[in-house]
């Protein structure tokens, strides 16, 4: 069974994307073989809960040791400030490293949405980028595709 | 650090998941066994360069390794300026003065000529446009490159210069000129200095000024700085100040995003953050023109002012809490914000022009 870390800030729309996506590598054999790690948000400032603190920790000695990576970023949010996040930032350095990486852009329906993705195109440069809007399943073909060569 | 530090201080609360993973992977990129650092003769313990060739280790040759050392401490120096937010030119500007000297030092120790620039400078900008920061950090990488010997930076503006009777101006140019000598001199709003007519002292100083520019040309660096067109007329009423200056630097206005990275950068190292909303609040504000924070007004001093005042908010919204948590006393939410523009508004209202 190989593991794929969905990793991403707070309110991205990492478990959205994991429940959306679910179904879709259910439905084939070589899906059946993955298993996707929803993690805690990441965020800029340290959390209040002891509990997601916690989790927070086991979702970093997550992304140490697997190699599939998953980063979702929130593309209205990030086209509305005008930049990513710092964690966005962190988490591309992470993924330079790993053998199979792609950014999903997520609520690509909200606003400052296209705005978002050419920032994110712009300052995290990531090798594949995806923009979805998970609750329309609209992008979970290209994720599918993108998880089925690295598979 | 021991291993997994971060996890510990993480699960603590004491560092942002960002910083745990900017640790955790700092620590991934490590060599297993990290080698002790070069250029210190393993000084942390207390042994010589000497007490290591006894232990049977290579020599190595000081010279080397002192240009090592000398250069690792220019990359310092230059990555900070890099680390500055935009003002690209300026940045490809030192890097530029620093390839001139560099290779003029390379000629003189192959035997040619080599051209003894005199480098002093003039920078032009709006207030808030990183003079200051950069005059500072050239001081430091001329000292890096042997050009200066101390490297050190006296700012000084027209009341340090300037005297009260006849005599007086010439006496406390030589006194600040004497302090600076070793470092760079950096003139601030040099402009006035000009300005007075014909019987100000100002000119006297323009012209002691221009005296021990040419008399330590090899120690002193010169900058003089202020707004783009009075140090145009500056310098037309002394000819002789035109010629002496060999470097013009402009300093241009930030751009918004620009700004929203400014803004976003000192809130981190004032351990505090916006929440989401009030970031994308600061940038709409930014980003539609309605503050003009660019030009004379504000830049990256103006983004500032405007923090530090919701800074001020936030704190009167927490004073009735009692014991707010760490998380309450370091996020600026929309309102803060909200309230600080308004204020501001109200205080500088022919500086701001914000829609009604």
């Amino acid at each position: 069974m190989r593991e794929v870390v969905v990793a991403g800030a707070a309110a991205a729309g990492k478990t959205t994307v994991c429940n959306a996506l679910t179904p879709w590598l259910q439905a084939h054999r070589w899906g059946r073989g993955l298993r996707l790690l929803d993690t805690p948000g990441l965020d800029d400032w340290p959390a209040a809960d002891p509990g997601q603190r916690r989790l927070q920790v086991q979702a970093i000695h997550r992304l140490q040791t697997v190699p599939l990576f998953l980063h979702v970023v929130d593309a209205s949010r990030t086209g509305a400030v005008g930049e990513a996040a710092a964690v966005d930032r962190e988490l591309a350095v992470w993924g330079r490293n790993k053998p199979g990486y792609a950014v999903l852009a997520t609520h690509m329906d909200g606003p400052w949405a296209a705005t978002g993705l050419r920032v994110i195109q712009r300052a995290l440069n990531p090798y594949r980028l995806i923009p979805v809007v998970a609750p329309a399943a609209q992008g979970l073909g290209a994720i599918c595709y993108f998880l089925r060569r690295q598979a | 650090m021991a291993a997994g530090d971060w996890a510990a201080l993480l699960e603590a609360g004491e560092i942002s998941p960002v910083e745990a993973l900017r640790r955790a992977r700092l620590r991934a990129d490590e060599p297993p066994h990290p080698a002790p650092p070069e250029g210190t003769g393993g000084g942390r313990h207390g042994r010589s360069a000497e007490s290591s060739r006894a232990t049977g280790r290579p020599g190595r040759d000081p010279q080397a390794e002192k240009a090592a050392e000398q250069a690792r401490r220019v990359e310092a120096v230059l990555a900070e300026l890099d680390a500055l937010v935009g003002l690209a030119a300026v940045k490809r500007m030192v890097r530029e003065i620093r390839a001139f000297v560099q290779v003029q030092q390379q000629r003189a120790q192959a035997g040619l000529l080599s051209r003894q620039t005199a480098l002093h400078m003039a920078f032009t900008g709006h207030p808030g446009t990183g003079k200051t920061t950069v005059a500072r950090l050239l001081g430091r990488l001329l000292k890096e490159i042997e050009v200066l010997p101390r490297g050190h930076m006296v700012e000084v503006e027209r009341a340090d210069l300037v005297g009260e009777y006849i005599g007086h101006t010439a006496q406390r140019t030589r006194e600040v000129v004497r302090r600076a000598v070793g470092g760079v001199l950096f003139l601030d709003e040099a402009y006035s200095l000009a300005r007075g007519g014909e019987k100000d002292f100002g000119r006297e100083c323009i012209d002691g000024l221009v005296r021990s520019m040419e008399e330590h040309r090899d120690e002193l660096v010169v900058i003089l700085a202020g707004y783009p067109r009075e140090m145009d007329w500056l310098v037309d009423q002394n000819p002789g100040l035109r010629s002496r200056i060999a470097i013009w630097i402009h300093f241009p206005d930030y751009s918004p995003a620009e700004l929203v990275e400014i803004s976003r950068r000192m809130l981190e190292r004032w351990q505090y953050r916006l929440a989401p909303e009030a970031a994308v609040f600061l940038a709409e504000r930014l980003r539609s023109g309605e503050m003009d924070l660019s030009g004379e007004f504000g830049n990256a001093r103006g983004v500032r002012n405007l923090l530090e005042k919701a800074l001020r908010c936030q704190a009167v919204r927490l004073t009735d809490r009692h014991a707010p948590p760490a998380v309450e006393l370091m996020t600026v939410t929309r309102s803060d914000l909200e309230v600080a523009v308004a204020q501001l508004r109200v205080r500088d209202n022919n500086r701001f022009s914000l829609l009604a």
